[in-house]
């Protein structure tokens, strides 16, 4: 039993340490990182394409019929909470990627659409990658196989913690520093949930 | 050096293990959103408050901290309409609070999260520079662990290392690994 926990224990590390060096660095960024509003925002491109309205579409088959004609690497079907009309009445949705937005305006009267591209800085790339998982992804074959990753990474995650737990009480359970290491990274969790609770 | 990095790993994995584990459950949580419950216990209330206090949101805010015991920062602040609005939240836990101006009372709505909705606001909540004071805390602790995440990382690859008749399978795994996470990291890059 321990030879095989010890296994698992190393064997989930080694399967997933890109992704736990890159939960560590998103930690490490994330703490670093000024304030959103203070952040400083990429210049967007824009740019402009011909596109003439089928017609006889609702909100969300434009969309999905401007996605499909675009053909943008990595995007898929534009997220619910981006579908919107604005003052005139256009309208706007986003085409997200890990690296980029594209947010989209149909100027139907123009018969064009307005194309604003935001490429991310490296550290957004990051973030964006380590919260990608199955059931926030686009159907991309690339973006489905990192969000698998991603979704593996997490069950090892917790298996490696419980591996080790195991594997301490197993082998050095009377072994006073950890007692303590143990008990006071505890309390300070437990500590903490209880007063903001 | 086998024996300190041996012990690095281990009282440093057990100081963090339900600080990885609270990561590990709230990204399941994230992941997996229909698999738990979210929704807050709701409630509302009317509140007294002195007139006197209230020419802006935050000093309103500061008097119902000090008369409700409400703790948390400041948030979403608005005004419409002769109405104050904002909310004063913390990990878990968000006051709602609507105020007319010239009233000696005001409407608060109180919502408490569940368990894994407070996990994963735990895991969001990084940085130093919340209003709150112990939110700031949290997220040195948050640094903390995942800087020891990288620690545990370094520490754990040489300790497999030291195991010779783990060597073959471990090096497959590593570098399969980094050579798939590495491609998609750059294929998701250049689009």
């Amino acid at each position: 039993m321990t030879k095989w926990m010890i296994r698992i224990h190393m064997y989930t590390g080694l399967l997933n340490f890109t992704a736990l060096v890159l939960f560590g660095v998103v930690g490490i960024i994330a703490t670093v990182l000024p304030p959103h509003a203070q952040r400083a925002r990429p210049t967007p491109i824009v740019s402009f394409v011909d596109f003439e309205s089928p017609g006889g579409m609702d909100d969300r088959q434009l969309a999905d019929h401007i996605q499909a004609t675009l053909r943008i690497p990595l995007t898929g079907p534009a997220p619910d909470w981006s579908l919107e009309r604005d003052d005139e009445n256009n309208l706007r949705f986003r085409l997200p990627t890990p690296a980029r937005r594209h947010e989209i305006v149909v100027l139907e009267e123009e018969g064009r659409l307005r194309m604003e591209t935001l490429t991310f800085p490296t550290w957004q790339h990051l973030f964006h990658l380590h919260e990608m998982v199955p059931s926030r992804s686009t159907p991309d074959l690339r973006i489905q196989a990192w969000a698998w990753y991603i979704e593996l990474s997490l069950w090892s995650l917790i298996l490696m913690a419980l591996s080790g737990l195991y594997l301490w009480l197993e082998s050095r359970p009377g072994y006073r520093w950890a007692q303590v290491s143990f008990g006071v990274g505890s309390l300070i969790f437990v500590g903490f949930y209880w007063f903001v609770r | 050096m086998y024996r300190v990095l041996r012990d690095t790993h281990l009282l440093l994995g057990l100081f963090l293990f339900v600080f990885v584990m609270m990561f590990g459950v709230s990204s399941l949580e994230f992941s997996h959103r229909s698999w738990f419950g979210s929704e807050p216990t709701d409630s509302t209330s009317t509140v007294v408050v002195d007139p006197g206090r209230t020419s802006t949101p935050r000093e309103l805010a500061r008097h119902l901290m000090e008369e409700q015991g409400y703790g948390g920062g400041l948030h979403d602040i608005r005004a419409a309409e002769g109405q104050i609005l904002f909310n004063i939240s913390r990990i878990g836990t968000v006051h709602d609070v609507r105020y007319t101006r010239g009233a000696r009372e005001a409407q608060v709505r109180t919502r408490v999260f569940p368990f894994m909705s407070m996990m994963t606001w735990m895991h969001g909540t990084f940085g130093m520079h919340h209003e709150y004071a112990p939110h700031n805390v949290w997220g040195a602790l948050m640094f903390l662990t995942s800087v020891g995440l990288l620690v545990l990382g370094g520490t754990g690859l040489y300790l497999w290392f030291k195991l010779r008749a783990e060597r073959r399978i471990g090096l497959i795994l590593l570098f399969g690994n980094l050579v798939f996470g590495a491609t998609l990291i750059v294929l998701l890059w250049v689009g």
